[in-house]
């Protein structure tokens, strides 16, 4: 088989090992619901780069929920230099001074917190300071061993995307390549949020076809002093 | 009560206090800055914290600037991603000073021209220190006695040492301790910040102090042109060219 054949073999595959997570995003979704359902907002923070672009799938896209606050920052954007934000994930307090930022999150409502790297010290940080804060803590990350699981269990609620990052992956003269983590973790925001859209009214939803439509604008006006990054 | 009046004469005042005390300090400055640029290297800039970033900016790719310069404009440490953000964590973020002296590679015979009025920020003192330990030259543009009569210790660099202590060379600019310089009765606090305007001017008399020393000794220094008339981007290009890759601001 080719090399591309065997990256789609497996990413397939770890797609098809987050349907086994179905409990916990089923779970998820409900707290995810009833938080819009009563005018709360659902936060999302990925903190490594890779899980910071996964974290806008959940964010302002069609068919989406409207109620989501991202939490950005250029330490986890590669585009604000690739080398400088891996050097970020291992600056202590870096996490939970953005945390702190984000002053607007109530006790109560939901963090998403994604990760690539899921032994990080940001990460870490994140988890602890979310918690701190009075949020309910929903981590979406594969453990890479025992140990790194029962850290992650310290959340309200793991959802195990049942793919490391150093797994299923191929060789490239010598060098590991072609993870299907990304593809794993992602799909695993997408199921959450089709099975949280399930649970609320249209009105909860973006609409638009590729991108939220110019109809929306009203939509916008009413979260945009809310949301930080609308 | 002529505010503006009052605005003008006052930052003209410490102006006149510069002009006085520390005309030695920006030859000692323009010296060193023009053997680096004569090295073949750039001048550093960096303005570490908040508005001190603008510092920095304003020497990014400006008409009649010295073009010889390396603005480090990181977005953590500047107001464009969060005024609040910055303020009340990312400066005090401990290794963040040094990650962003390692991210531009800022190394033995470099020269970082820091600026910070207050001069108490803990990545700047931390950035100094990085800077000094790997043998660049610091000079800085700061007040000390601001910097001399803050005391919240939560609001400082863990050795307790400012910006004007950890500086081969310092330029004062007399920000007053406060920053706020006017004031009138039954207005309760001072109003008016002059840091991030002193802190500017002096940097752009200490690039004119090094552009003419860097003609004095037969080397004619590159400046922009205005990209904004006819041919500007063109007559930029090649200098472009040259620093892109090094220049991350840019």
């Amino acid at each position: 088989m080719s090399l591309m054949q065997d990256y789609l073999k497996n990413a397939v595959a770890a797609l098809e090992r987050v349907a086994d997570a179905q409990a916990e995003l089923e779970a998820a979704s409900r707290l995810l619901a009833d938080t819009i359902e009563a005018g709360g907002l659902v936060h999302i923070f990925g903190t490594d780069p890779h899980a910071a672009a996964i974290q806008d799938e959940f964010f302002f896209k069609p068919g989406g929920l409207v109620a989501v606050s991202p939490l950005y920052d250029p330490a986890f954007s590669l585009s604000h230099g690739a080398y400088r934000s891996a050097m970020c994930q291992s600056l202590d307090q870096l996490t939970p001074a953005i945390l702190d930022y984000y002053e607007y999150m109530k006790p109560g409502e939901p963090i998403l917190l994604l990760t690539l790297s899921p032994k990080s010290l940001v990460f870490a940080q994140a988890l602890e300071k979310a918690a701190a804060l009075g949020l309910k803590t929903i981590v979406l990350a594969s453990p890479e061993d025992e140990e790194n699981r029962k850290q992650l269990s310290a959340a309200d609620c793991l959802i195990d995307a049942r793919c490391p990052a150093g797994a299923h992956c191929l060789e490239v003269k010598s060098v590991t390549a072609g993870s299907p983590a990304g593809c794993a973790l992602s799909a695993c925001l997408t199921c959450l949020s089709l099975l949280t859209a399930q649970r609320l009214g249209e009105e909860q939803l973006w609409r638009g076809h590729g991108l939220v439509g110019a109809d929306q604008a009203p939509v916008i006006k009413e979260y945009i002093e809310r949301i930080r990054h609308l | 009560m002529q505010a503006s009046v009052d605005f003008i004469e006052a930052v003209q005042g410490l102006l006149d206090q510069v002009k006085t005390t520390q005309t030695q300090k920006f030859d000692q400055a323009a010296e060193i800055l023009s053997e680096v640029v004569m090295d073949g290297r750039l001048i550093y800039l960096w303005g570490p914290g908040g508005h001190s970033s603008i510092f920095a900016e304003d020497a990014l790719y400006r008409k009649g600037e010295l073009a010889a310069v390396c603005p480090i404009c990181d977005p953590s440490i500047s107001l464009s991603h969060g005024g609040a953000r910055e303020i009340n964590g990312m400066e005090r973020v401990t290794g963040y000073g040094k990650l962003i002296i390692e991210y531009h590679g800022i190394a033995k015979g470099d020269a970082v021209v820091l600026g910070s009025a207050y001069g108490i920020n803990p990545v700047a003192i931390e950035g100094a220190l990085e800077c000094r330990r790997r043998g660049a030259t610091v000079i800085s543009i700061t007040s000390p006695s601001f910097s001399d009569q803050s005391s919240f210790g939560g609001a400082k660099h863990g050795s307790g040492k400012s910006l004007y202590q950890v500086s081969d060379l310092y330029i004062d600019s007399f920000v007053p301790y406060g920053d706020a310089i006017l004031e009138y009765e039954g207005m309760g606090k001072k109003i008016s910040p002059v840091a991030t305007i002193m802190q500017a001017i002096l940097l752009k008399a200490l690039m004119a102090q090094t552009m003419v020393r860097l003609h004095e000794k037969g080397a004619t220094p590159f400046t922009w042109t205005n990209s904004l008339q006819e041919g500007g981007i063109e007559a930029n290009r090649s200098y472009m060219n040259k620093i892109w890759g090094k220049v991350k601001s840019m």
